[in-house]
């Protein structure tokens, strides 16, 4: 393997999930004999991440968020393609091979409460990955090295008794992100790490992991779909739909010049407090349930903008301008000479005068 | 020290975190029920020696002595409070000794289920695969059957083929046999449906990304999650084999009427209850009532109790 | 000067203890409010702060445990707290709609669209079932509920989750309410959904004439989408007023720290401002001002005595800074 300057890259990931057997007939139901259909939650995925920056991928509920965090943890294994961690492949490892790695990236998760066992106290659950890896280590020691990681994370040592039902959803956010701190990883994946926090705590955990990523030099991996904590935190923003990447770029390109529609209509949906919602970039009809039945661009029946290409072809990731990518047939390519994608792009251009008036 | 040292110093502590003492002070019913069992229970074990007769030795039955009524009725015998049944046997002594012999088979029994069904419903949710699909057949297989149905059918031919009197040297034994084997499936089908449930929570899937085997990830952090349901189920069940094991001694097929339990002194009195000799039958149900409804009661707290919300000070 | 469709008094709420040793804690204390036919009223606060035990509260459908301890919710004249249980049975549904947090549990799942809308219809109605049809018909295309007449005889599970929150909606309106309370509509969908959800309900009350108490943790959700806002914390209202007055000139150090700890209110990379510490929770509350233990401009009066809410009728707030710098204007 050659290394590359990637902490973590990912390429052609794909992933299923069998169906819910949709068969009318109850024999099949029964004895589940049907030919079941397959949902795709990842499909031909492909990201790079960079060691110390922060990338935010951001989607919508079903568009295979969750299932990336867990393949990139290795909670579950890809059907196909690669996630290379410093240029080593560590999808498909077995345990043992990928506990070296299991310290080296740590997950936090969405809900707070669900992500600690009940049954332990916090101190409990943050000693115990310290003595779990380091047997050899002295109780006391641990238990010194927990108090100090409950100080960084801004818990009040005397809570350390405390069971989760004990403490407040801030607070829980800040045990989860202090235990998976326990064991030193240089990444961190987290999964919506807002989304159940009250608006003023959300406040306190964003300083909490920039000032983390600051001092300890990590690297983030954010899902969310809160585009205001995205834009405030991210160096990068990835924009996923429906198992794939549709744009790529760094917060400023996202924010100030998005070229796919679905990351267009999804600023614009985005809740402003002195802004009026904005309506013109506004997606039709719902999330598609994931099974594979058509051809060409996945958000063809949802865009407002979609024409015939759409309909056939899947669009391709092209490089806009350097660290740019956009999966749109809208979008000109500026290495390709076909005529049909200029007139697109022109069409894409003034669409876009219009709505910035 | 590991960290399953660690877990292991922190089980009584939880435990006693738990608060089930002051929880069993706020509940009034559940207090008074388990006063009531605990008193049942501590009756059941001095039988032997607080009993003022021994109903199973027969030098101390006189037949001049049967069917004479309780206390408070006319013609009772001072010797004799809650009066005698139909073989002159004291009916406070037959009470007790019938007590202890249901609670016998009742916690035998049950532990015997409760072994059998949560090593096999946890090694269904652990294992996965062939093994889960075996074990659940089998669960199936036997929750076609009513279990009584099956005890009888089972405890039927035995006595048949053994003769009444070896078959009563035998039944306490066949009978924790029986009712034991009997109910496994409802533990071993609630472990494993509490196991998947747990399995997908997120603070497994953190403990697999803090890179713990999943032998760890069983003992430590799914079993605890999982036991309070089935410990609710076991006491339950105490309940539900005592009544099945009165109903068999009803049929004659239980305990032997020279050393009764509740049922069969039931069984036995229930054929005097016509001529208007009410308590051979009635004071033994009583006991059984209360016995039943103290423990459906401490389950039904003990459901609520071990909670793991309940853990810990309260603010 | 009409009379209030909705008037809520001094009203506080308890949950009674499942400790015999503890005392029963308000944990609503001492809520004012008002609204008016027609209007779009926001109930801003964090999760604790009580909104939803208020909304249940006004329909009083709230859990066992929980007791009204003290105050009034009229409505259209009507004392609710004296009603009768069948009485209220009357006022729910039909003069005050309710729409939940999440369409799943909202909607019966065994029943389909049409036999739920109907039962809703024709038990406090006295229509024909076709005329209750076309009625459920009519609000489901209000809704922009695609096929509505294919859509009747689909069970939830085959609804979006977007088309769910709308047929809630579209139950909730049927009954032409004077009320609808909408307890965290939008906070199950995804954020294209959320908008178009929002949007919708806000129109329909409005142009169907119906009230709206609209519940939410987020600021930026409403405030473009209601008239006026109320802002809760600790079992209390400590800001109320005009929507575009509020977020403008918020007068509370609490709202105006929620308004600060928006992530847009600060450029990328910046440290957000936040307040410190979190909300209380009931038993710690003192004789005392209830934002005090997080509040930057806290002094001594603060700690002495709980700050009133002064009357009147715009934009006010319940601050001791507030009155003393009224105080010194004087």
């Amino acid at each position: 393997m050659t290394s590359t300057p990637d902490l973590l890259h990912i390429s052609n990931l794909h992933k299923s999930y069998q169906a819910p057997n949709q068969s009318t007939h109850w024999w099949p139901r029964l004895f589940n004999t049907a030919s079941t259909s397959q949902i795709k939650a990842i499909n031909g995925l492909s990201l790079s991440i960079a060691k110390g920056e922060t990338l935010c991928v951001v989607g919508e509920s079903g568009c295979g968020k969750s299932t990336l965090a867990r393949l990139v943890m290795g909670l579950e294994q890809p059907d196909q393609g690669h996630i290379n961690y410093q240029g080593n492949n560590i999808s498909g490892l077995k345990h043992k091979q990928r506990q070296d790695y299991r310290q080296r990236m740590q997950m936090v998760f969405q809900d707070p409460y669900t992500a600690l066992n009940p049954r332990l106290t916090v101190l409990h659950a943050l000693v115990e990955p310290l003595l779990y890896h380091q047997p050899q280590l002295n109780r006391q020691n641990a238990i010194d090295q927990a108090m100090a990681q409950l100080l960084a994370v801004g818990i009040d040592p005397a809570l350390a008794q405390r069971f989760p039902h004990q403490l407040s959803g801030g607070q829980r956010q800040r045990i989860n992100i202090a235990r998976a701190l326990m064991v030193q990883p240089e990444f961190i994946v987290a999964d919506e790490p807002l989304s159940a926090l009250d608006v003023s705590i959300q406040a306190q955990i964003l300083n909490l992991l920039a000032q983390l990523q600051q001092k300890q030099q990590l690297t983030f991996l954010i899902f969310s779909h809160n585009l205001a904590a995205v834009e405030h935190m991210a160096d990068r923003v990835a924009v996923m739909y429906e198992g794939q990447i549709c744009e790529i770029a760094s917060r400023e390109k996202i924010f100030n010049q998005p070229q796919h529609p679905y990351t267009q209509a999804l600023l614009a949906a985005s809740p402003q407090v002195y802004q009026a919602p904005n309506s013109h970039h506004k997606l039709v009809g719902d999330v598609p349930n994931r099974i594979p039945t058509q051809q060409g661009c996945s958000l063809q029946d949802r865009c407002p903008k979609a024409f015939e290409t759409c309909r056939h072809q899947t669009p391709k990731a092209i490089e806009m301008a350097t660290g740019h990518q956009v999966a749109c047939h809208l979008v000109a390519d500026p290495t390709s000479t076909d005529p049909t994608n200029h007139t697109q792009a022109e069409l894409e251009q003034g669409d876009h005068h219009d709505s910035s008036h | 020290m590991n960290a399953a040292k660690y877990h292991g110093h922190h089980v009584w502590r939880r435990f006693r975190r738990q608060q089930l003492w002051r929880q069993l002070k706020a509940n009034r019913t559940a207090f008074v029920s388990a006063i009531v069992l605990l008193t049942l229970g501590v009756l059941a074990l001095i039988t032997p020696w607080i009993s003022p007769f021994d109903p199973t030795n027969m030098q101390q039955q006189n037949i001049m002595d049967a069917e004479l009524p309780p206390f408070w009725q006319q013609g009772n015998d001072h010797r004799f409070l809650l009066g005698t049944d139909g073989l002159g046997r004291d009916l406070v002594s037959s009470i007790l000794y019938g007590l202890k012999n249901s609670l016998w088979i009742g916690f035998w029994a049950v532990l015997l289920q409760f072994t059998l069904g949560t090593s096999l419903g946890l090694c269904a949710g652990y294992f996965g695969g062939w093994a889960e699909r075996l074990i659940m057949s089998l669960a199936d297989f036997q929750l076609t059957f009513s279990s009584l149905m099956l005890a009888i059918l089972v405890l039927a031919i035995t006595r048949a083929t053994m003769g009444a009197h070896d078959y009563h040297i035998w039944s306490p034994w066949l009978l924790v046999l029986v009712l034991g084997l009997a109910d496994w499936p409802q533990y071993a089908r609630t472990l494993r449906a509490s196991v998947l449930a747990e399995k997908h929570k997120d603070y497994i899937a953190a403990a697999q990304v803090l890179g713990y085997k999943s032998r760890h990830i069983m003992v430590f952090h799914v079993l605890p999650n999982t036991l309070s349901p089935l410990l609710v189920i076991a006491t339950l069940q105490i309940a539900h084999v005592i009544l099945a094991e009165a109903a068999l001694s009803f049929l004659d097929i239980g305990m032997p009427y020279a050393n009764p339990s509740l049922g069969g002194l039931m069984g036995a009195g229930f054929e005097y209850m016509l001529s208007g000799i009410w308590w051979i039958a009635l004071l033994p149900g009583l006991a059984l009532l209360a016995l039943l409804l103290s423990i459906n009661l401490v389950a039904d707290w003990l459901r609520d109790a071990l909670d793991p919300k309940n853990l810990g000070q309260r603010p | 000067m009409t009379s209030p469709l909705l008037k809520v008094t001094d009203l506080h709420v308890n949950f009674i203890s499942r400790w015999p040793n503890e005392p029963n804690i308000d944990v609503l204390r001492g809520v004012c409010f008002e609204l008016y036919r027609g209007e779009r009223v926001a109930l801003v606060g964090e999760s604790g702060a009580g909104k939803s035990l208020l909304a249940t509260s006004i329909i009083q459908l709230f859990d066992s445990s929980a007791r009204i301890r003290q105050g009034q919710v009229t409505f259209e004249g009507q004392q609710l707290t004296q009603l009768k249980p069948k009485q209220l049975r009357q006022i729910r549904g039909r003069r005050i709609g309710m729409v939940f947090q999440d369409p799943m549990t909202n909607l019966n799942p065994s029943l389909t669209l049409e036999q739920q809308l109907l039962e809703c219809i024709l038990s406090h109605r006295s229509i024909s079932r076709a005329e209750a049809r076309l009625v459920a018909l009519h609000k489901l295309r209000q809704v922009h509920i695609p096929a509505p007449e294919a859509r009747l005889q689909q069970y939830p599970h085959q609804l979006s989750a977007g088309q769910r929150q709308r047929a809630t909606i579209a139950m909730a309106l049927a009954l032409e309410p004077a009320l609808i309370i909408a307890d965290e509509p939008t906070s199950a969908l995804d954020v294209t959904m959320q908008a178009e959800v929002m949007s919708l309900l806000t129109h329909l009350c409005h142009s169907n004439g119906v009230a709206l108490l609209l519940i939410t943790h987020d600021l930026s959700l409403v405030a473009h989408a209601s008239d006026r806002c109320l802002i809760m914390y600790a079992g209390q209202i400590v800001e109320q007023g005009p929507t575009s007055v509020l977020i403008n000139d918020a007068q509370h150090p609490y709202t105006q720290g929620l308004i600060k700890a928006l992530p847009q209110m600060s450029s990328p990379g910046q440290t957000l401002f936040q307040i410190p510490g979190q909300m209380p929770v009931a038993q710690e509350l003192g004789n005392h001002c209830a934002f005090a233990t997080r509040c930057e401009f806290a002094h001594d009066r603060c700690w002495q005595q709980t700050p009133t809410m002064p009357t009147g009728n715009g934009h006010r707030a319940s601050c001791h800074l507030l009155t003393a710098a009224q105080a010194g204007d004087e």
